[in-house]
């Protein structure tokens, strides 16, 4: 039976393969050439350590402890890429639950992650501990590791995936991850160099409070330590406790396995009916004054649909909160180190950059199935970009304008607020320009209610959001300078002029990302539609 | 002469080695309500996307009302409204919200969108769940939601994709009735259906497909020569042999 699920799995990669662009196949190749490449260099950079320290065991126990928690958390976060991992898929069949999940287990080991982690774990290991009477306890230990790595991961997506298609569950979730994020990236700053957040005593600290010694990754990693020092007994005890580990972690999947499997599927739907009134239109409220220009035609469609997404959309809501807890982080480390309004340009553009950079490199992703329904109406589909355009830089502006703002008000220093806007509509200007493009060429459809479903996050949306951030970096550049050079040397009211070049230079280079858009959307409507009309979600 | 509603002239579609629909010429007069029909894999899908712009064509062109869709999609777009198989709509608006929305881009005015709305949510019979979200309407609801859209616009032509299918009786017969006012008011109604008993009473031509190619096109009296359509239609594209002799295994399981 195991064999069956992992001939599954190869032929849907293979399948996978065979039915992508050659943008997609260079991805698909490159994502696994990067997972062989991330899990040499973590398993070199894991035994390079262990030399350098002369005491591998601490090194290799946060090593293997961070993989164990890395499969607990990204596999869930990432609502689970594969769905020969959702055990929904076979539940019409008669397979028995212990067949099952040791299919799923398997299934689950064969792909990019898999193949990183066992890089990882076996150069690491071998090369921490370079002994030959080692060999069986290494390779116990690894094998037992991985183990724990799989079986973490599938016992928190299951657990998670009925919890994950509801609205507010993902929105949590991605809260929760953002903070973590946040707080892995600005760990080192957060913490006084005072108390000296310093690699190596950060290791002996973990190893000291003994903690992580007494888990079953650090169990496995002691066995070796134990085992080199010449006691195998106790080393194969403490396989041993993680061979159980494993087990209890798998016994407890198996239960998950088997009640979501006697349980229904939630949706993510929002279950409110309202009263049913015979009442006016509702899209373009009547009390919009009516000099504003988008009060009627498309323009005005495309700006009332997109506002109510972001407040309905969970999937937008997810996005644009994860963005939100990025910003509130930067908001925290500046306020910590007492931000002066000089900076206030950098952080409206940074904040313009995080509320925009997240949805508009996917835009027709977000309406996957329904994407049709523009392709039926007469309007070119330029117009539904522009659109959504106006929604979304109207709420990165009205973020940028209220940071600076508050950072000015607070300081009682206005004199950088104007750069600071500009700069900012610029940044919005020009990552828009690119996101565009991106939408066009690298558009995926983003399950909405199981979470299982996610076939669209392809190599090619890999290759074409890396391009898109390139090319992104490589326009912002002239606008940091006309902005920086004149802050630094000449003062606010320069760089304000500079902001204001930078404007213009920012439209120039949406006017040509527009138009370079436009010809795309001609030539590609068949495909785009194709990719993201495979939403069944 | 007048133009015809619809014409096909080469069509043809493949999708690697199989071809979906094979060189189809055929004009479709104004003011019929035709049916397209045939065994699943015909290419009836295929043919009514290509119509509507959503499929391009290796081959020929499709014409609605004298625009060409691939040509001029914006003029040909104005004149028909779609109702697809398997609506998905954008449902993280209400019902009346997607209404508007659909008129607005088909840059109707505003006071034009509220009048005819609401005579479309009435009829049918989701003035009570104008303000509930589409993602909360069940399969009928939405695909009501869905020819109200294709409607808004007071299209020439109406493609409409298994209309009846997932459709209550009384939204059906609501959505016959609105379909004869359009074919009465001048309209041309084209729809693809397995149900060969609505088929046959509603159309007054029909098209009967297999493997992408036209078996026969015509008036439905003419077709039918007062035979059941479901005979006449078995009789073309061909009955399967009766192999379930083969079947011997069937109801010997013990358990």
């Amino acid at each position: 039976m195991v064999g069956h699920f992992v001939r599954l799995k190869t032929r849907l990669l293979a399948n996978r393969l065979r039915t992508q662009t050659l943008l997609g196949t260079v991805g698909f190749i490159l994502i696994w050439v990067a997972a062989a490449g991330a899990g040499v260099l973590a398993g070199l950079g894991i035994a390079a350590l262990s030399r350098l320290t002369d005491e591998p065991e601490p090194v290799l126990m946060v090593a293997y402890t961070l993989l164990f928690f890395g499969w607990m958390v990204i596999p869930a976060m990432a609502s689970a890429l594969d769905e020969t991992l959702d055990p929904r898929r076979f539940e019409l069949l008669p397979i028995r639950p212990r067949n099952l999940v040791a299919g799923l287990l398997v299934a689950g080991a064969v792909g990019p992650g898999g193949l990183a982690t066992f890089l990882a774990l076996t150069l690491g290991t071998v090369g921490s501990y370079p002994d030959w009477r080692l060999g069986p306890m290494i390779l116990g230990a690894v094998a037992v590791q991985l183990a724990l790595c799989l079986l973490i991961a599938r016992l928190v997506t299951t657990l998670l995936a009925n919890l994950l298609a509801s609205r507010r569950a993902r929105e949590v979730m991605t809260l929760v991850f953002g903070l973590f994020i946040g707080v892995v990236v600005f760990l080192p700053t957060l913490l006084d160099e005072e108390n000296g957040f310093r690699f190596e005593i950060t290791i002996t600290a973990l190893d000291d409070l003994g903690v992580l010694a007494w888990l079953p990754s650090g169990a496995l990693v002691r066995s070796l330590d134990v085992a080199a020092d010449g006691d195998f007994l106790t080393g194969f005890g403490l396989v041993s406790y993680g061979i159980a580990a494993a087990g209890f972690i798998g016994w407890a999947w198996a239960r998950s396995v088997r009640k979501m499997l006697e349980t229904p599927p939630t949706f993510g739907r929002s279950g409110r009916r309202r009263t049913g009134v015979d009442r006016e239109l509702a899209l373009v409220p009547a009390w919009a004054p009516a000099w504003l220009p988008a009060r009627k035609g498309p323009a005005a469609g495309m700006l009332g649909k997109e506002l109510r997404y972001l407040v309905r959309d969970n999937r937008v809501r997810a996005q644009l909160m994860g963005s939100l807890t990025a910003l509130v982080v930067i908001v925290f480390v500046a306020q910590r180190d007492q931000l002066s309004t000089q900076y206030a340009p950098f952080l409206a553009a940074a904040i313009a950059f995080f509320v925009v950079v997240g949805t508009l490199t996917n835009q027709f992703g977000y309406d996957g199935g329904s994407f049709w329904g523009y392709v039926v109406s007469p309007v070119h589909l330029v117009e539904v970009v522009k659109g959504k355009n106006l929604s979304w830089g109207l709420l990165a502006g009205l973020a940028s304008l209220l940071v600076s703002t508050v950072l000015a008000t607070v300081n009682q220093d206005f004199t950088h607020w104007a750069s600071a806007s500009l700069g900012a509509l610029a940044v919005v200007l020009i990552v828009t320009s690119t996101g565009n493009i991106t939408s066009v060429y690298g558009a995926y459809v983003i399950p909405e209610s199981n979470p299982f479903t996610n076939r669209g996050a392809s190599g090619a949306v890999l290759v074409a959001v890396v391009l898109s951030m390139a090319v992104s970096g490589l326009l912002l550049a002239p606008l940091a300078l006309v902005v920086i050079l004149p802050l630094v040397f000449f003062g606010p009211v320069a760089a304000t002029v500079g902001a204001m070049v930078g404007v213009g230079y920012g439209y120039l280079i949406y006017r040509a990302g527009l138009q370079l858009t436009s010809r795309l959307l001609v030539e590609r409507q068949q495909t785009l539609l194709e990719t993201i009309d495979s939403d069944r979600g | 002469m007048e133009r015809p509603a619809v014409a096909f002239k080469g069509l043809s579609k493949r999708f690697g080695a199989k071809t979906a629909v094979d060189h189809i010429d055929l004009e479709i007069p104004r003011g019929s309500f035709f049916g397209i029909c045939g065994p699943n894999g015909a290419g009836k899908t295929t043919l009514l996307r290509m119509a509507t712009g959503l499929l391009r064509p290796d081959e020929g062109t499709v014409e609605v009302v004298g625009a060409n869709v691939w040509v001029d999609p914006a003029a040909a777009k104005r004149r028909f409204g779609v109702v697809p198989d398997e609506p998905r709509m954008f449902d993280r608006l209400t019902g009346r919200e997607l209404i508007e929305f659909n008129g607005l881009l088909r840059d109707l005015e505003p006071e034009v969108i509220s009048e005819r709305a609401q005579v479309l949510l009435r009829l049918l019979d989701l003035v009570d769940d104008a303000d509930t979200l589409v993602a909360d309407y069940s399969l009928g609801m939405t695909k009501k939601a869905a020819i109200a859209c294709a409607l808004l616009h007071d299209p020439q032509v109406l493609f409409l994709d298994e209309p009846f299918a997932g459709i209550d009786p009384v939204a059906r017969q609501v959505l016959e009735r609105i379909l004869r006012r359009h074919i009465d008011a001048g309209g041309t109604v084209v729809f693809s259906d397995h149900a060969m008993d609505v088929v046959e009473r509603l159309c007054d031509r029909i098209l009967v497909m297999a493997d992408g190619a036209v078996l026969v096109s015509g008036e439905t009296a003419g077709i039918t020569g007062g035979r059941r359509l479901q005979d006449v239609f078995v009789e073309l594209v061909g009955a399967p042999i009766d192999e379930t002799g083969d079947l011997t295994w069937l109801g010997t399981s013990s358990d």
